[in-house]
């Protein structure tokens, strides 16, 4: 009996110790053998990546740092990089030993440590005692190239394949990517002749600056555009000159990026002011266009039209000591204006834009237009004339209409492109695209400007600049994301967590949409009330101007009943809305507690009753 | 695999044939929808996915499951009907597994019928459905993890009440071994490969991993071989008290 004991309880002891190691062995065997089942696979390597892989001539390495030990209370963390471990592995493992890749576990006071900071990670203090944790990714290649992302942060996930294939991408192609800029704004540093001082760059410019190989390139004389050049910048485009249009024409027909900032009202344009008629300046022409090439691409813009919208509009403050008001024209683009899913304004915040133009694709274009910044459907368009008369703001909203349209006010052009210039011939002339090209188009060039997004402060002759909009953000993520290769620029972030509840969403805009039309009445009947006042008042003598008549009492007081009864009506359509929300809340509740079991007892009454009837009969 | 079919049936049809299944039943689709409604915040939160609703299945299943599997070898013992059971035709192995499985399809059904959540978030927004099949399917394996374990405990004593508390503990710390609670426990005496290793048994861990919307082999066989290995166990444990 004993021995029996004995020999079972070895054979549990043996079972346990085989269970943990068929675990362990199989997380070492079968890595990367899974089904991605979710919807746009998520965690699958997607072509792009595995075409940048597969384009490696020179060997490229990469150093991983994951703090093991200093991570050890963080399961949340760790868990992440356990994915990032297995995404590197597989990119590895497909790049046909043309990437190398190190896995290091910087401990605090090593050498490890000076390595991570010298290959440009950012340690995470830790502790009291001066530990740092370092999550991050660096990498090398033959020509002493480096390249970093200093934290992998768990937040950016959905971008994470992207984040890490442009470093790749940057390290295999190894030099600073060359930016042709063409402008007509004082974009760049140089002689102000107004002020007889030398001025700064924009701080998009000084941007800029710092990660690419920048270089001016002057638009009257633009004949063609060096082939060293990836990405060409235009901002407000004025008169180009056939010379000029051609050589962005087959820029763009070789695979080059092209990023195009026109403007219906460029307020930064410096106008010669003429003092025989002071008002000129007000009056010019301050727009932008590429009329030719927007044909051949198919793109509808407008330069006498600028974009108006209600939910974005932002507050400006006309006068000193005057409450700021809200400008339709001045606008600063948050949430979901901001494409999600694409890299350049995903995790954006604020976007502000002045006097913005818009885009629309024709329809028989075979490109394909991708929204980046997009308005609500409560915006309109105005005519670029009215919008320079403007003395208040607050004109903009009379007669204001939404269309209901959403207008693009940036985005991104895809697809095979056609020549502008289909009669030109010659050896070395392209009359369509081979490749698929990318263009970002923005209706907008203030967006560039300081004032819409940047406050700069001296700070004992230190430059300190201070953003409050992300507008430099989107510029360089804009030309960082141009710089790649096709292929990159194909791996879109794929983001995963906006899955609203579209039911719920649709009783909102429908309450919205009631209340509008409610507030849109009021309004009515304000103007009505005004336009009866100021009639009455009209017909008054001289000396009792100053005195509202009777009449005027009574259309007054009528408003104020009018206007009560329009607020209580307005109160009643959002507690109507949210009673609404409530109980579909409170069925959906229901039905999931109580129905299911509800039947399931029902169902156990019947089948006892049912027995009983068979076990009577018998 | 005919005698295992027809145990089968047998331990399934019994499970019905006594109130107790229909009270099981009823309280987990109730603490189901209370808690992803209640606790999880589901429709507050606006988002269509169904995590507030598998977030809590382990700790349902913590509860649930031992209440199940408690009386499924206990109970023969206690009654004696082991005996009988062992005398018919049919291999400890056969007993072990048709046993295991009629338990385990008794808590798929009861997983089943919570369907109208899944309907609901369909009909309130468009949710991955593919993340939601592999998280019933991660949750389904690991009910069926947590009743291996159970299926074993119940055998090796007489008592009930003795093996709902021993299978919920040992449940318990394997729910939590990826948890810091845990680990540092062990961190005391092991080094961090060890401690790694204990983290990757845990269930709560690899269940998260499905129910992100990825079907890992390693999830798979990580399941399979805990319900294999407690089985294996279970027909041992059996077999040692047959003479008790």
């Amino acid at each position: 009996m004993n021995n029996r004991r004995l020999l079972t309880g070895s054979a549990l002891a043996i079972l346990a110790v085989l269970f943990v190691a068929v675990v362990l062995l199989s997380n070492a065997i079968f890595r990367g053998a899974r089904l991605d089942l979710t919807t746009n696979h998520l965690y699958t390597l997607s072509e792009g990546t595995k075409k940048i892989l597969g384009e490696i001539d020179e060997p490229v390495h990469l150093y991983y740092f994951f703090s093991d030990k200093g991570t050890q209370n963080n399961q949340g963390l760790r868990t992440y990089a356990t994915r990032v471990r297995e995404m590197l592995d597989e990119m590895a493992a497909r790049a046909g030993g043309k990437l190398k890749l190190d896995v290091i576990d910087p401990l605090p006071y090593s050498e490890d440590e000076d390595r991570a900071t010298t290959l440009g990670l950012q340690a995470i203090p830790v502790g009291q005692g001066g530990e740092n944790l370092f999550f991050g990714l660096a990498g090398t290649n033959s020509t002493n190239g480096k390249a970093a992302i200093p934290i992998l942060d768990p937040a950016k996930e959905e971008f994470l394949e992207y984040d890490v294939a442009k470093l790749i991408h940057g390290l295999a192609i190894s030099k600073k990517p060359v930016v042709g800029i063409v402008s007509s704004l004082p974009i760049s540093a140089g002689f102000d002749p107004s002020t007889r001082q030398m001025r700064d760059p924009w701080a998009v410019q000084q941007q800029l600056d710092q990660l690419f190989d920048v270089r001016q390139l002057s638009a009257p004389s633009l004949k063609t555009i060096d082939p060293d050049i990836s990405v060409l910048v235009l901002v407000h485009p004025k008169d180009l000159t056939d010379d000029a249009l051609y050589a962005i024409d087959q820029f763009v027909l070789r695979g080059g990026h092209l990023a195009v900032f026109v403007d219906p009202i460029a307020e930064s344009e410096q106008v010669q002011s003429d003092p025989s008629n002071p008002a000129a300046a007000a009056m010019a022409n301050k727009s932008s266009d590429l009329p030719k090439l927007f044909k051949a691409w198919g793109v509808l813009y407008d330069p006498n039209k600028v974009v108006l919208d209600r939910t974005y509009a932002l507050q400006i403050s006309t006068a000193q000591g005057a409450p700021p008001i809200r400008h339709v024209g001045i606008l600063g683009f948050t949430g979901a204006s901001l494409n999600p899913d694409d890299v350049t304004t995903a995790k954006l915040q604020t976007i502000n834009t002045s006097s913005a133009g818009f885009f629309q694709l024709d329809k028989d274009s075979p490109l394909k237009l991708v929204p980046l910044i997009q308005t609500s459907k409560d915006a309109t368009t105005v005519a670029t004339e009215r919008f320079k008369m403007l003395s208040d703001p607050k004109q903009l909203l009379n007669g204001y209409e939404p269309t209901g349209q959403l207008y693009i006010v940036a985005g991104r052009l895809q697809g095979k492109f056609k020549s502008a210039f289909p009669e030109k011939t010659g050896k070395d002339h392209l009359a369509e695209s081979k490749d698929d090209g990318q263009i970002v188009l923005v209706a907008d060039t203030d967006m560039l400007t300081d004032r819409l997004w940047v406050q700069i402060q001296n700070f004992f002759g230190q430059k300190l600049t201070n953003a409050f909009a992300n507008n430099g953000d989107f510029f360089i993520n804009t030309v960082d994301n141009l710089t790649g290769s096709s292929e990159l620029i194909s791996i879109r972030g794929r983001a995963t967590s906006q899955r609203p509840f579209t039911t719920v969403e649709r009783i909102k805009r429908t309450a919205d949409e009631r209340f509008r039309t409610k507030e849109t009445q009021l309004q009515q009947e304000l103007n009505e009330t005004e336009r009866k006042l100021t009639e009455l008042q009209s017909g008054k003598s001289k000396d009792q101007a100053m005195i509202l008549s009777p009449e005027q009492q009574g259309e007054l007081l009528k408003f104020q009943n009018r206007k009560l009864e329009i607020r209580k009506e307005l109160r009643g359509v959002r507690r109507q809305m949210d009673a609404d929300i409530e109980s579909l809340g409170t069925r959906l509740k229901m039905i999931n507690i109580f129905l299911m079991p509800l039947l399931v007892i029902l169902l156990a009454l019947g089948f006892a009753w049912w027995k009983r009837q068979q076990r009577a009969a018998n | 695999m005919n005698t295992i079919l027809t145990l089968f049936k047998r331990e399934l049809g019994s499970y019905f044939a006594t109130p107790v299944a229909y009270v099981f039943i009823v309280i987990f689709l109730a603490l189901a929808g209370a808690f992803t409604f209640y606790l999880g915040g589901f429709y507050e939160r606006g988002q269509a996915d169904l995590q507030p609703f598998f977030n809590f299945h382990p700790w349902l299943y913590l509860f649930l499951v031992p209440a199940v599997s408690m009386r499924m070898w206990a109970e023969e013992r206690k009654s004696g009907t082991i005996e009988l059971l062992l005398t018919l035709p049919v291999t400890m192995w056969q007993a072990v597994f048709a046993k295991f499985l009629a338990a385990w399809a008794f808590i798929g059904i009861a997983l089943l019928l919570t369907f109208p959540v899944w309907i609901t978030v369909d009909y309130l927004g468009s949710p991955d459905n593919g993340v939601i099949f592999a998280s019933y399917l991660g949750s389904f394996l690991m009910a069926g993890a947590f009743l291996a374990v159970g299926s074993c405990i119940s055998a090796a004593t007489r008592n009930q009440v003795v093996a709902f508390i021993l299978t919920a503990a040992v449940c318990f710390l394997f729910l939590l071994a990826g948890t810091p609670l845990v680990l540092d426990f062990f961190r005391a005496f092991f080094p961090q490969g060890v401690i790694d290793a204990i983290a990757g048994l845990s269930f709560l861990s690899h269940f998260t991993s499905i129910s992100k919307g990825v079907i890992d082999l390693r999830d798979m066989i990580y399941f399979l071989a805990t319900i294999g290995v407690w089985l294996y166990a279970n027909a041992v444990v059996i077999d040692l008290k047959k003479a008790d």
